[in-house]
């Protein structure tokens, strides 16, 4: 991810140009200055009031260069976040589908929230200020070795020993920003949770005891963040004492050479106002750099969430469907508990399958092997002869479709939610609404297919949204469609309407795990299969 | 806000207090600069050394008050965000279930992180800037004034100056972060709703076309944080600049003052001072007005804003021996009408199977009957007591719930039947048992005592509805609201669980589209629902007439 943000830095370049300009022009100011005290002490009034308008001028020139750095710095922190939010997510899009499953979407949006954030404020600002802060030093650097060597080496030693000092004392940070994020996850987890029980919390009476609940998990939060409060004050205060030293310590010498005569006091003054600039930046890099540097442990945990561990390489292009899906002693583990255990099976081409079994039992776990979610942990699957697991996803999934129970519907039009962006004739769509059932509902929007669908269609009630993923199933024309429980939430005429018109598909292999068994259609079906106990019988 | 903050007063006290240490600091250190300054004018060696010597002392002083500074604030500030996590919460979970269902959960959730997160950044922070900054201003200009009092009062007008044009900034400021704000809510809903849905995505190869919408969606929203920023940013920076043209004004002012006999440990004094003065006021007004804003973020995630409220008293129990009557009921859902002058009534300890085709109003009919609803006209009574007078809780206690969804909580399986209520565990068991979950139960290693992952992400669908049921048993409690309650579950185990509900003492309504036969006739009517009006059947009737 930290590759991805890279790529923003010639932004970060142009930001950076702008501040030294801005620095440069601060710095001949000071200069100015130190001509315009001696002159005084001198009274030298015609050459004071010379250097004094000069001074002004310059100040006129700072205006616009302070108002590009504005903008080249949002312009920055902008380019690096797009890139690395786009990043994270175009890495999530490809993760395979259990292994996104097998975190909460939770996590991902604290990634996308939280994490985000604090890669904004600590690592991009971070990296903005460090820049702006060499800068400063630079210029300063160079205008208070224009009039004392001597004090200057001096200045850059104290700096460089406190600099060391900063960056070591920063280093037990970066534990705790992960263990912070982690915290984060958790607590957003939490609500997500308890927001979508809201009704039974009322129902139950439960608001004290979830109010309890969340009390804790902000406290541990709030607390953690104190604790990395706490060791920030040793740390800054700790480097703060070390800049007074060095402040004063090269005010010492200045004051002195000053007394012996060696320098003007007009330049000491301008040693001071630059010294500030050497060593103020300076404590800004050790208030930076450990955040920065803390930030890398965020970016391993990140990159870890997006990697694909699954890296089989998929070979075959799978064009059409023609014989038949063989489980060849197909066994199936989720990590230590078997599901599946020496399964065998046939399914060919045009026929109807019912699986039905108790829940539990592994009818899920079956269609998520056919489904390709999952590979077999012994045996194989094999479609028209070849192994399934060599078969590439995306070639695999356009010649299936599926209708799930929980329907996923998009803010778009009812005809899009229906059709998934593909292009299909209006007396298709048309037909695959009337197999589905979905005639009246459609009929009775005011825009019909145009009605534009909300907030995951909230309004619309379960069976409607079954009947829209059987339509899509329909529509399809895939060669292979699965249902998994998809008539559960429709009344039984309309269910059995439904089975019966997938029953009579040609040529279409129907794969149905279901609950809901009605004994007229039961016979229609070429096999019956029942996952129970770690297999499947017919 | 105020109240937040005065909370705990004395400690909000010491918090001010603790922002006022910096200043007194800050005065200190330039005071010593300007000695030291000075004595290349007095050019005496031994004077310079104790000046040396001082200094030292005020560097440790100096680092002593920043820690004890830093320590009275942070926990002042951790137990105040602490709060105000809690208050945002409350709101949430205080408001009516109508009015929590207007908006997305993800709305929620970007209140009560991303919301918090700003304002923790934003306002403490802010807050102490301010008031150091106020601090500093104040007694920079005391001193000075005793110093010069022309001089003072030039410093004291151009202040005023800048001080106006800052406040100009101040409008669009508040304009932007709360663009900001709404815009990062409606990111995270959008957000949320994609991962939702990214399974059935990819199985349909159509996942680019949300990744191009979630690309747009994160470039826009940078762009507004961008608008903002940069506005904040050029705001800070025109003020600074102005402050720094003052600062060269009175350095060349006082200059000319050196000429006139003053000492150069005075003129470096109040040039430092002056410092103090225009830098602090002319960052102050930003502040104010970035402070300002986090407090408007406060209110919004914490402020009350319930719409319907009944001016009834809410007093009466729940008490349900004989029937509830539904008198002459209309009920319109976001403008569509649902039912028309329905009536009918529902006896004690019957079962009431409801009927109806696909969003004819069955859900809508329980959300009436559970009181979730409340802005029907007609009439609900229980026992001839008007449903709007008796109290929420008292009706929560009587009631139960098997729904379709069904929630988990993160814990053992034990608490998500008994939800925390105290129960005889033997009660508990025996619900599991009826419930059909003893195969779930031996399957666990810890049993009953088995914990569940995010909303029971480890069991089956079956398993899960079977917990709802167990929930409903072990409450036995009046009255038992079922929503497609066996329609995860086989028909085997269906025909258990629907017997055991149809043995249940409560009053059952239940919706179903599932037929077990011998099982189902066992409701006592049926209420059909069409076109609005309900239609009440004897259930032997409904059975032989009606063919399933």
């Amino acid at each position: 991810m930290k590759k991805s943000i890279k790529k923003s830095w010639p932004y970060l370049g142009l930001a950076l140009l702008i501040l030294l300009i801005g620095a440069s022009l601060d710095g001949y100011v000071t200069i100015k200055i130190m001509k315009i005290i001696d002159a005084a002490l001198d009274g030298n009034m015609v050459l004071f009031r010379e250097e004094a308008l000069k001074t002004f001028l310059i100040i006129g020139l700072l205006f616009p260069t302070n108002i590009l750095a504005s903008y080249t710095k949002g312009l920055f922190i902008l380019k690096s976040l797009v890139k690395s939010k786009i990043y994270y997510i175009e890495k999530l899009f490809d993760k395979n589908i259990n292994e996104f499953q097998s975190e909460n979407n939770a996590a991902y949006l604290s990634a996308m929230t939280n994490d985000m954030n604090t890669i904004e404020t600590k690592y991009l600002e971070g990296l903005y200020e460090v820049g702006n802060s060499f800068i400063g030093f630079f210029v300063a650097f160079l205008v208070i070795a224009s009039v004392s060597p001597i004090a200057l080496f001096i200045g850059i030693g104290i700096s460089i020993v406190s600099a060391i000092l900063s960056m070591l004392v920063g280093k037990p940070l970066q534990n705790h920003e992960k263990h912070r994020s982690d915290l984060f996850q958790g607590y957003t987890s939490y609500i997500k949770e308890v927001l979508g029980a809201f009704q039974i919390i009322k129902a139950n009476n439960l608001n004290e005891k979830i109010k309890e609940d969340f009390y804790n998990k902000s406290k541990d939060i709030q607390w953690k963040g104190y604790v990395i409060d706490k060791i920030y004050t040793y740390i800054v205060s700790f480097q703060q004492m070390l800049m007074y030293c060095a402040h004063f310590g090269i005010l010492f010498v200045s004051v002195f050479m000053a007394i012996k005569g060696s320098i003007t006091t007009g330049a000491v003054i301008l040693i001071i106002n630059n010294m500030g600039r050497v060593v103020y930046p300076l404590m800004n890099l050790s208030e930076w750099f450990p955040k920065i540097f803390s930030v890398k442990s965020l970016f391993e945990k990140l990159d870890e969430s997006l990697t694909n561990h699954d890296n089989y390489e998929e070979t075959i292009d799978l064009i059409g469907f023609n014989k038949s899906i063989e489980f060849n002693n197909v066994s199936f583990s989720y990590d230590t508990n078997e599901v599946l255990k020496d399964t065998n099976l046939s399914l060919l081409k045009g026929e109807k399958y019912l699986v039905v079994g108790p829940s539990g039992g592994g009818k899920s776990t079956l269609l998520r092997l056919l489904r390709k979610y999952f590979n077999p942990t012994k045996g194989e699957i094999l479609i028209d002869g070849k192994n399934l697991k060599d078969v590439k996803k995306e070639s695999y999934f356009k010649n299936i479709s599926n209708v799930e129970q929980q329907v996923f519907l998009f803010e778009d039009t009812l005809r899009n939610n229906i059709t998934l962006y593909k292009d299909f004739r209006e007396e298709e769509i048309n037909l695959a609404i009337e197999r589905a059932g979905l005639r009246d509902f459609v009929n009775g929007l005011q825009n019909g297919l145009d009605t534009i669908i909300y907030d995951n269609g909230k309004n619309i009630s379960g069976g409607e949204r079954s009947r829209v993923a059987i339509a899509r199933g329909l529509l399809s024309k895939s060669e292979i469609i699965f249902l998994d429980e998809a008539f559960a939430s429709l009344d039984a005429t309309v269910a059995r309407e439904i089975e019966n018109t997938l029953l009579n598909l040609e040529g279409i292999t129907v794969i149905n795990v279901s609950h809901v068994i009605f004994e007229e259609t039961k016979e229609k079906y070429d096999k019956v299969f029942v996952v129970k106990n770690k297999t499947v019988f017919d | 806000m105020k109240e937040l903050l005065l909370k705990r007063k004395s400690r909000f006290i010491l918090y001010v207090l603790a922002c006022f240490i910096p200043v007194i600091d800050n005065v200190l250190i330039n005071l010593s600069f300007s000695m030291l300054i000075g004595s290349i004018q007095v050019r005496n060696t031994d004077y310079f050394i104790r000046l040396i010597f001082i200094a030292i002392g005020l560097i440790v002083l100096s680092t002593t008050m920043y820690i004890t500074s830093r320590f009275m604030r942070i926990s002042f500030m951790r137990d105040t965000l602490l709060d105000v996590r809690l208050l945002a919460f409350d709101k949430i979970l205080n408001s009516s279930y109508k009015n929590f269902s207007k908006k997305s959960k993800d709305v929620y959730i970007s209140n009560l992180i991303n919301d918090i997160n700003i304002f923790e950044s934003n306002f403490f922070l802010k807050l102490i800037n301010v008031i150091f900054r106020g601090g500093l201003y104040v007694v920079s200009l005391t001193i000075i004034s005793f110093m010069d009092i022309k001089f003072a009062i030039i410093a004291f007008f151009i202040s005023i100056l800048l001080f106006f044009i800052s406040k100009s900034f101040e409008k669009r400021t508040i304009e932007l972060q709360e663009e900001v704000s709404k815009y990062n809510e409606d990111f995270a809903v959008d957000i949320s709703n994609t991962f939702n849905g990214l399974e059935i995505l990819k199985l349909n190869n159509i996942e680019d076309k949300f990744l191009s919408k979630a690309l747009n969606s994160i470039t826009g929203l940078e762009r507004k944080k961008f608008t903002f920023n940069v506005y904040s940013d050029k705001q800070r920076r025109i003020m600074e600049l102005l402050g720094f043209a003052f600062l060269i004004g009175s350095l060349i002012y006082l200059s000319t003052l050196i000429g006139k006999g003053m000492s150069l440990t005075k003129v470096t004094f109040m040039v430092q001072l002056s410092n103090g003065c225009i830098w602090n006021i002319t960052s102050i007004l930003p502040l104010f007005n970035q402070l300002k804003s986090s407090a408007n973020i406060f209110d919004k995630i914490t402020k009350n804003d319930e719409e319907f409220s009944s001016d009834l008293v809410k007093e009466k129990d729940f008490i349900f021996k004989n029937e509830i009557e539904v008198k002459n009921l209309s009920f319109d859902y976001e403008g569509k009408e649902i039912f028309r002058d329905i009536s009918f009534k529902i006896e004690k300890g019957k079962k009431y199977l409801l009927k109806g085709s696909s969003g004819s109003g069955k859900s809508t009919l329980i959300k009436l009957l559970s009181m979730i609803y409340e802005d029907y006209q007609g009439e609900i009574k229980v026992d001839g007591v008007d449903y709007r007078e008796i109290k929420e809780k008292s009706l929560n206690d009587n009631v139960s719930f098997i729904y379709q969804d069904v929630f988990l909580f993160e814990d053992t399986i034990y608490n998500n039947i008994a939800l925390y209520k105290p129960y005889d565990e033997k009660k508990v068991l025996d619900a599991a048992l009826k419930a059909g979950l003893d195969s779930l139960l031996k399957k666990k290693e810890e049993g009953i005592n088995e914990m569940l992952l995010e909303n029971g992400k480890n069991l089956s669908g079956g398993e899960r509805q079977r917990i709802s049921i167990a929930r409903a048993i072990v409450k036995d409690c009046q009255i038992l609201f079922v929503d497609e309650g066996t329609s995860s579950l086989d028909e085997e185990l269906g025909r258990k669980v629907e017997d055991t509900i149809l043995s249940l003492e409560s009053t059952v309504i239940a919706i179903s589209h599932r037929y077990y036969e011998g099982i189902t006739e066992k409701y006592d009517y049926v209420l059909e629902i069409k076109n609005g009006q309900i239609i009440e059947y004897d259930a032997d009737e409904y059975f032989m007439e009606v063919a399933i």
